[in-house]
């Protein structure tokens, strides 16, 4: 897995590439831990490159939530498609996150 | 074609050059201060060899097993120098105009008979014989007939010889003319032919010649196969220590033989000079002193049929006992198939030469046997161990399938061998084994080392007389070729007969 | 008709058949199946002795083939083989192929045994190829070819040995189509063959060997939809399985992932199913993770071709517990993807340890 981020007018984009599973959702987990410590509160999360998703991944998700609604932050997920998707739809998940088409709608939603 | 044309002109090239003699004449040796450091020639356990090795010590000494061997050597430049004993030497110098002898003689030494150890009777009953020649002057009248320096012909007495009796074997080395020689009618004649017959006459039995290699006389004479040795052999201290020697019955000396000097040589080519072209003119010359005179394509006929006959026998033997060795080989029972491949192995690691002479000298012994048949024995046991192994890898190579097949028909192991695995093994093996019936026809040229004449027995007592070395040997060559030709041509056709596929294409033809 | 009984048959130290005993009676067309190595080819070869079994007896019409007076060859003659590698007289036309035997074991004149032949060759449908060598046919004729040759000897059974398995996939037909109207015209054959649809139609009966036994035996329709034993099913549906160890909480997710790639690469699975299947995994070991510690858990994979399922089955040690129902687990996350992917789920406490067997759902 690799994660860049970006920052934007009014938003950071965390890109993750490859897979979020039990071994990198913790590296996931502490990147955008220390993006919202660092006071960044409008993320979005860019699933385009991902090809994998498990339980462990979407924990490490529901975790950075969590965290940002605390700070009165927001997450949005966009390019969720394919078999990420499907899994996201097995557990739920589709209906808590707020999930955008592409990076651009994301942003024009946050602003 | 073209590159036919050119070996052939390459050949006749190097025909050219030797058989007109070597055209670069070094400084010629006129005393044997000069051939101090010279190439010498000598007979291979002559005492010759050893007087050259002793006054000659820096010179570049070279064995030869025969005479014309060493004729041929100097004539072609390779030696300056061979030094032999002086009837031989005589007689190369009479038949080759361009070398002649130094006056001078090396080394004095006694020419007398050789007898077996321990035949004490013999010995003394041809000391006898000897004394009566002396005294009688016998012997002076032989030296007068034999050793003469012209080529005028030899007179012979006519000597009656009983046709019962004990006969007595003499062994020769009939390629020492004046001594002992083959003369026109394929007889062993010359000074001791004619001295063995007197001997026989005298002791009232019918006598044998056995005519074998000279360094082979002795080992024959030890093992029984012959009774003397009397071919101008010198009683020296070596080979008295394993034979016993009569009473000298000629005074010998070592002398040399010399290349005439240029002028001489070239006065003499320019005679030669007349109607013909030199190559052709001396190819002609060596046609008819070599085949045509005294009948001697009747040696060069024995010689082929010996030759012929020995090839096909031992391939025959060989083959037989080949099959059964396999037969061994491939069993599963160690009792049978330790001993073929001790067979295999020893008989492959063994030189034909030295199996041939082992079975003669040795196994053979004490039996009076046709060297022809040692010859086949021995040749026939050396082919067994080759093929043998030709046709164990010629069925191995044949697919189990094949005789699994022919099992699960029914057939027994026996009649699917011969069935299915037999004609399969046969065509995979007839190239092979057509190399090695070939190289068996070639292989017999050393059985004159057994007194047996065949095709290249019979060009060197040709070249004895004649001291021409190339044309008989080119045309010895030849008819090697022409033989393994024939053969292959058989051998082919036989090949093209198993092949299963030419029966069909033959329908289909006609 | 053929009465085996305890037939035994090693080379060297590998015991390759251990205890054989079967009757094969006239007119029946036994299949012989089962996987590579487990003696199935030997078996054939030790009934017309091409391999002399180690024990047993071998009866043949009554009379015992072991036995030191019996004429062998002449048995042989009643009981032609066919090969795997056809084994055509490479020496020999078609037509000498036919008649080599009859002529010389049954002493019949070249004439009527030729006449024979091109109606074998007729048969077979290679009369135009009588006067051929068999390097000039293809594989299928010439084991067409063998199969006439072995006809020719007017045998009581022909035995079979995988004649189809050195043939290129488009000539497999011509020769099967070949044993199967001999099968129709009530020929006595025993077939050694990896073609299981041919082995179920042209059957009478189907042996299943395998650890050098007649592992099962039955009607096709036994052996093919009703298989009893484990490895018979395991055989008729094709079952590929891999498995893999795990013994502490760390191992290594990414090692395993290939390695289970690599299995699913073999079996040809969709890209799809491959990731259900990691996925799977992944969920269901997360589920195992924490209480790894000191004890073993062994992961098998199963593919069954036949059926296209996959299934897992994870055996760990340690106190009787369905790991799904434990309380380690911090949310329903995994489990809800578990039973998402999964058509079945089964726990089973076996020799002492917890079973746990996992269908996997079809995907679409």
């Amino acid at each position: 897995m690799e994660i860049q981020t970006k920052k934007e007018a009014n938003a950071t984009v965390v890109t993750i590439t490859g897979r979020l599973d039990a071994v990198t959702a913790p590296v996931y987990e502490k990147a955008v831990i220390e993006l919202i410590t660092a006071g960044e509160l409008k993320l979005i999360v860019d699933f385009d490159a991902l090809d994998y998703i498990s339980s462990a991944g979407l924990r490490g998700l529901l975790v950075t939530a969590k965290q940002l609604k605390g700070k009165g932050g927001q997450v949005r997920c966009a390019n969720v498609k394919g078999t990420v998707k499907e899994v996201f739809d097995i557990s739920g998940f589709g209906s808590i996150f707020q999930m955008d088409d592409s990076v651009a709608f994301a942003l024009a939603r946050l602003a | 074609m073209k590159y036919l044309l050119f070996t052939v002109m390459l050949i006749s090239l190097i025909l050219f050059t030797f058989i007109t003699g070597c055209s670069k004449s070094e400084k010629g040796i006129t005393s044997f201060e000069d051939a101090k450091t010279a190439k010498l020639g000598v007979m291979t356990g002559s005492t010759g060899e050893a007087v050259a090795r002793k006054k000659f010590p820096e010179a570049q000494v070279n064995s030869f097993d025969d005479i014309m061997d060493a004729v041929a050597a100097i004539k072609s430049g390779q030696l300056d120098a061979i030094i032999t004993l002086f009837p031989a030497a005589l007689q190369v110098s009479k038949k080759n105009p361009e070398l002649r002898l130094l006056p001078e003689a090396l080394d004095k030494e006694d020419t007398a008979i050789a007898i077996k150890k321990g035949n004490d009777d013999l010995l003394a009953s041809l000391d006898r014989i000897i004394s009566e020649l002396k005294s009688d002057g016998t012997l002076d009248s032989m030296k007068g007939r034999w050793l003469k320096a012209d080529l005028s012909p030899y007179e012979e007495l006519d000597i009656k010889l009983p046709k019962e009796g004990a006969v007595l074997r003499i062994g020769v080395s009939a390629t020492r003319e004046p001594f002992s020689f083959v003369d026109e009618h394929g007889r062993v004649t010359g000074h001791d032919g004619e001295l063995a017959r007197l001997i026989g006459a005298r002791l009232g039995r019918p006598i044998e010649f056995s005519n074998m290699k000279f360094m082979a006389l002795i080992p024959a004479l030890q093992s029984g196969k012959i009774d003397l040795i009397i071919t101008g052999m010198t009683a020296s201290a070596e080979r008295k220590k394993s034979v016993n020697f009569t009473q000298p019955y000629f005074a010998n000396t070592q002398v040399m033989i010399v290349k005439k000097s240029a002028s001489a040589t070239a006065g003499a080519a320019a005679d030669s000079k007349t109607a013909l072209p030199p190559f052709l003119q001396s190819i002609a010359t060596s046609f008819r002193s070599n085949i045509i005179l005294e009948n001697r394509y009747m040696l060069i006929l024995d010689g082929l049929k010996t030759t012929i006959v020995i090839s096909v026998l031992a391939t025959i033997l060989g083959t037989l006992l080949g099959a059964l060795v396999c037969f061994m080989r491939m069993s599963k029972k160690k009792l049978l198939n330790l001993p073929a491949r001790v067979y295999i192995s020893i008989l492959r690691g063994t030189p034909v030469l030295v199996l041939l002479m082992l079975i003669f000298y040795v196994v053979f012994a004490s039996v009076n046997i046709s060297p022809v048949l040692v010859a086949v024995i021995a040749f026939g046991m050396n082919f067994a161990a080759y093929s043998a192994e030709i046709f164990r890898t010629g069925i191995e190579g044949v697919d189990r399938g094949q005789t699994e097949a022919g099992i699960s028909l029914g057939f027994t192991k026996v009649t699917t061998f011969l069935n299915i695995v037999l004609p399969q093994t046969v065509r995979r093996i007839l190239p092979v084994y057509k190399g090695e019936f070939i190289s068996l026809v070639k292989m017999t040229s050393i059985v004159g080392y057994i007194a047996v004449q065949d095709l290249t027995k019979a060009s060197d007592i040709i070249r004895s007389r004649t001291f021409d070395a190339f044309f008989p040997l080119v045309m010895v060559a030849i008819l090697y070729f022409l033989i393994s030709w024939l053969l292959m041509q058989s051998l082919e056709y036989l090949e093209r007969k198993t092949d299963p596929k030419s029966k069909r294409s033959k329908v289909a033809c006609a | 008709m053929i009465q085996v009984e305890h037939l035994s048959k090693k080379f060297g130290d590998l015991v390759v058949l251990k205890d054989i005993t079967i009757e094969i009676k006239t007119g029946e067309v036994i299949a012989i199946i089962g996987p590579s190595g487990t003696g199935k080819s030997t078996f054939l070869r030790c009934l017309n002795l091409l391999d002399q079994p180690n024990g047993g007896s071998i009866a043949i019409d009554g009379v015992n083939i072991l036995d030191a007076k019996a004429n062998v060859p002449k048995i042989r003659q009643k009981m032609n083989m066919v090969f795997q590698s056809f084994n055509l007289f490479s020496h020999l036309s078609v037509m000498e192929n036919l008649t080599l035997g009859p002529i010389k074991l049954r002493g019949i004149s070249p004439k009527d045994a030729e006449l024979k032949a091109m109606e074998l060759l007729k048969l077979v449908g290679l009369a135009e190829k009588a006067d051929n060598y068999p390097d000039e046919l293809s594989g299928g004729q010439k084991q067409r070819v063998a199969i006439a040759r072995c006809l020719a000897m007017d045998p009581e059974i022909i035995l079979f040995d995988e004649p189809t398995s050195a043939l290129d996939p488009t000539m497999v037909s011509e020769v099967l189509s070949v044993i199967r109207r001999l099968a129709k015209e009530g020929m006595t054959m025993a077939i050694v063959t990896h073609e299981m649809d041919f082995a179920r139609d042209v059957a009478n009966r189907v042996l299943y060997m395998d650890e050098g036994l007649i592992y099962e035996e039955g009607t096709p329709q036994q052996i093919f939809e009703t298989p009893q034993k484990e490895k018979t099913q395991a055989f008729i549906n094709r079952v590929r399985s891999f498995t893999y160890q795990i013994s502490s909480p760390d191992y290594d997710l990414y090692a395993m992932n290939a390695e289970i790639e690599n299995f699913c690469e073999k079996q040809i699975l969709p890209k799809k199913t491959r990731h259900s299947l990691l996925l799977l995994v992944e969920e269901l070991l997360q589920i195992y993770t924490p209480g790894l510690h000191g004890t073993r858990l062994d992961l098998a994979i199963a593919y069954s071709e036949k059926k296209e399922t996959l299934q897992l089955t994870l055996e760990s040690s340690g106190e009787a517990a369905n790991p799904l129902e434990s309380n380690f687990l911090p949310d329903e996350l995994g489990l809800t993807i578990i039973r998402n992917l999964a058509e079945d789920i089964e726990f089973q406490r076996v020799n002492d340890k917890n079973r746990l067997t996992v269908l996997m759902r079809k995907t679409l």
